[in-house]
């Protein structure tokens, strides 16, 4: 039993966090209007050439929002998801954009949600993924993940179950918004592995978790979980509306030394331990936490590079997670995948960013070059623009070398909608 | 993109190009073939998984995913390398007749792990 790790919450401020009621009344869900592709901004044309660089980069990890149905209503999610977009693909057209995607070279499609088993088709589309020859992964929040849909996932040949745990079961279920959520969840990694698929866990993590990591570890060996990935909460949708659940960009200092005790735990029990793209950068654990990568070390955001993100209507990103109104390249009713990944301005901005793009501390960082900025996607959600990202330990570090630390204080709440984003200042102040 | 190096005292990454550990100031030897403080490049199992996979199945990725040059300090020769790697490619092929799912460095952003290297650890 190892030392409980410090808890960025002092205990009166944790109760507080805890007990807090949802911040936004009802309804909790965004107008389904304001849903559709439609409603969220005009694509911009399509470029008429293709070039050797849009060639080059070809999709390999898609990211598919199957469904914004959703059997619970999570109080950190990005999408706000509950009720389904007005205008989601039909499953003829879902198998449709399997193919497409099979053809312009994606080779693992992750199913998100939602909750995928909510589409009335998602048993057809894993069925179309593995008949097209790529791998069928499937996320979940658990609630809903029966013995009898996991023997449907199995059926139709999803290879892997990703279940989200969020620490011990009252902060799981605070999270969550609903008691009896983490039972719910894991109950569904049960299921899984009874029903013969490979299961792991994906955890966020924010201040009330953090201290808990080691717990949501002890879950994985517990259900013999073959993986993990770890994430930082990043406040777009409901997450920007609870800043005081959000991690400071000063815990990393605390989350580093645990993540890296913890991956030893995992590399020994050998479970795959991933440190999501947006847990920042190049500090001394980096090799150990990125030790899955060639180089070791993270590479730059691979948004409309090697990624794909598509929602349940067929609007398609760089990324699952960039936010819809700047970062869709068009509408897969509207044009083919493969026009909209070579020839949109969206999909390409990775492609094309140059040194111009990064600002702030990440401008004269010494590893900009590589990172680039870090994660589009905390970056965007935090200022509306790529380039800078204060959620990253070796900028931690070197402002507690100077006897800084930076703050991230909101400024003005977030719309409602899906993937929306508050407005955010960064606060420099001594180190305390 | 250039490659870096892994400083060994404080173990931060590092441009080839410097001389001594910008965070830690030890001396690092841009000699070619002998460095005594470099990072041996030694692929573990799973790297090796991840370099064959790639190259198996993405020779086109690679203008957009580019596989750093070799650093100063990496120890492993080229033909060394070329060997590992076609040793990972032909485990992987073993593994995975029908192609093996590649991450070729991309972390999934959110979502699922896929179990690669477990595969055939998996007690399912
Ligand atoms: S400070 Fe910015 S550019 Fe530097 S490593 Fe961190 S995220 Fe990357
Ligand atoms: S935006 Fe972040 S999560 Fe998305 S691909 Fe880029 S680095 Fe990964
Ligand atoms: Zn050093």
């Amino acid at each position: 039993m190892e030392d409980r790790p410090n808890d960025p919450l002092d205990p009166e401020k944790r109760r507080a966090v805890m007990q807090a009621t949802r911040p936004r009344g009802l309804p909790l869900l965004p107008r389904a209007g304001q849903m559709a592709s439609e409603a969220r901004g005009k694509h911009l044309p399509l470029a008429r050439e293709v070039r050797d660089i849009d060639l080059e980069c070809r999709p390999i990890y898609a990211v598919w929002e199957l469904t914004l149905a959703c059997d619970l209503a999570c109080r950190h999610c990005g999408s706000r998801a509950g009720a389904s977009r007005p205008d989601e693909l039909t499953t003829a057209e879902a198998t449709d954009l399997v193919r497409q995607m099979a053809a312009l070279g994606v080779r693992e499609v992750a199913l998100i949600g939602g909750e995928v088993y909510l589409h009335e088709g998602w048993t057809e589309v894993v069925r179309e993924i593995r008949r097209a020859g790529m791998q069928s992964t499937l996320v979940t929040g658990g609630r809903g993940m029966t013995p009898e849909r996991a023997r449907l996932a199995k059926e139709a040949g999803v290879q892997s179950i990703a279940v989200s745990i969020d620490g011990t079961e009252p902060t799981h279920d605070r999270l969550r918004g609903l008691s009896g959520s983490y039972a719910a969840a894991v109950q569904a990694l049960r299921n899984g592995r009874e029903a013969g698929i490979p299961v792991a866990v994906n955890t966020q993590v924010n201040r009330l978790n953090l201290c808990e990591l080691p717990h949501v570890f002890d879950l994985i060996l517990d259900v013999s979980a073959h993986g993990w990935q770890v994430q930082l909460t990043v406040p777009v949708g409901r997450a920007a509306d609870e800043p005081d659940v959000l991690l400071q960009p000063y815990d990393l200092l605390e989350l580093f030394p645990l993540l890296a005790s913890l991956k030893a735990r995992a590399d020994a029990a050998r479970v795959k331990m991933l440190a999501g793209n947006n847990v920042g950068y190049y500090g001394p654990f980096e090799h150990l936490l990125r030790s899955y990568t060639t180089e070791k070390h993270a590479d730059s955001c691979s948004a409309g590079r090697s990624t794909l993100g598509i929602e349940s209507n067929g609007d398609v990103k760089g990324c699952p997670s960039l936010p819809t109104e700047s970062w869709v390249g068009g509408n897969v009713r509207q044009a083919s995948l493969r026009d909209i990944w070579e020839r949109s301005s969206a999909l390409r901005h990775m492609r094309d960013r140059t040194e111009e793009e990064r600002w702030g501390y990440c401008r004269t960082c010494y590893y900009g070059e590589v990172c680039r900025g870090g994660c589009t996607w905390m970056a965007t959600a935090l200022f509306g623009k790529p380039g800078n990202n204060p959620y990253c330990h070796h900028r931690a570090l070197e402002m507690q070398r100077l006897g800084k630390r930076e703050r991230v204080m909101r400024v003005a709440p977030a719309e409602g909608l899906p993937f929306d984003r508050a407005s955010w200042a960064l606060v420099d102040e001594d180190l305390r | 993109m250039p490659s870096m190096v892994l400083c060994p005292s404080c173990k931060r990454h590092v441009f080839p190009r410097e001389t001594s550990c910008p965070f830690c100031g030890l001396a690092i030897s841009a000699e070619p073939g002998a460095p005594p403080h470099a990072l041996t490049p030694e692929l573990s199992r799973a790297q090796r998984y991840l370099v064959g996979a790639a190259i198996a199945a993405t020779v086109a990725v690679a203008g957009c995913n580019n596989q750093p040059a070799r650093g100063p300090n990496d120890v492993q020769t080229e033909e060394e390398l070329a060997r590992e790697r076609q040793k990972a490619i032909d485990e992987s092929r073993e593994r995975h007749p029908g192609g093996g799912p590649c991450v070729d460095n991309v972390c999934p952003p959110y979502g699922c792990v896929f179990p690669d290297e477990a595969c055939d650890i998996l007690r399912v």
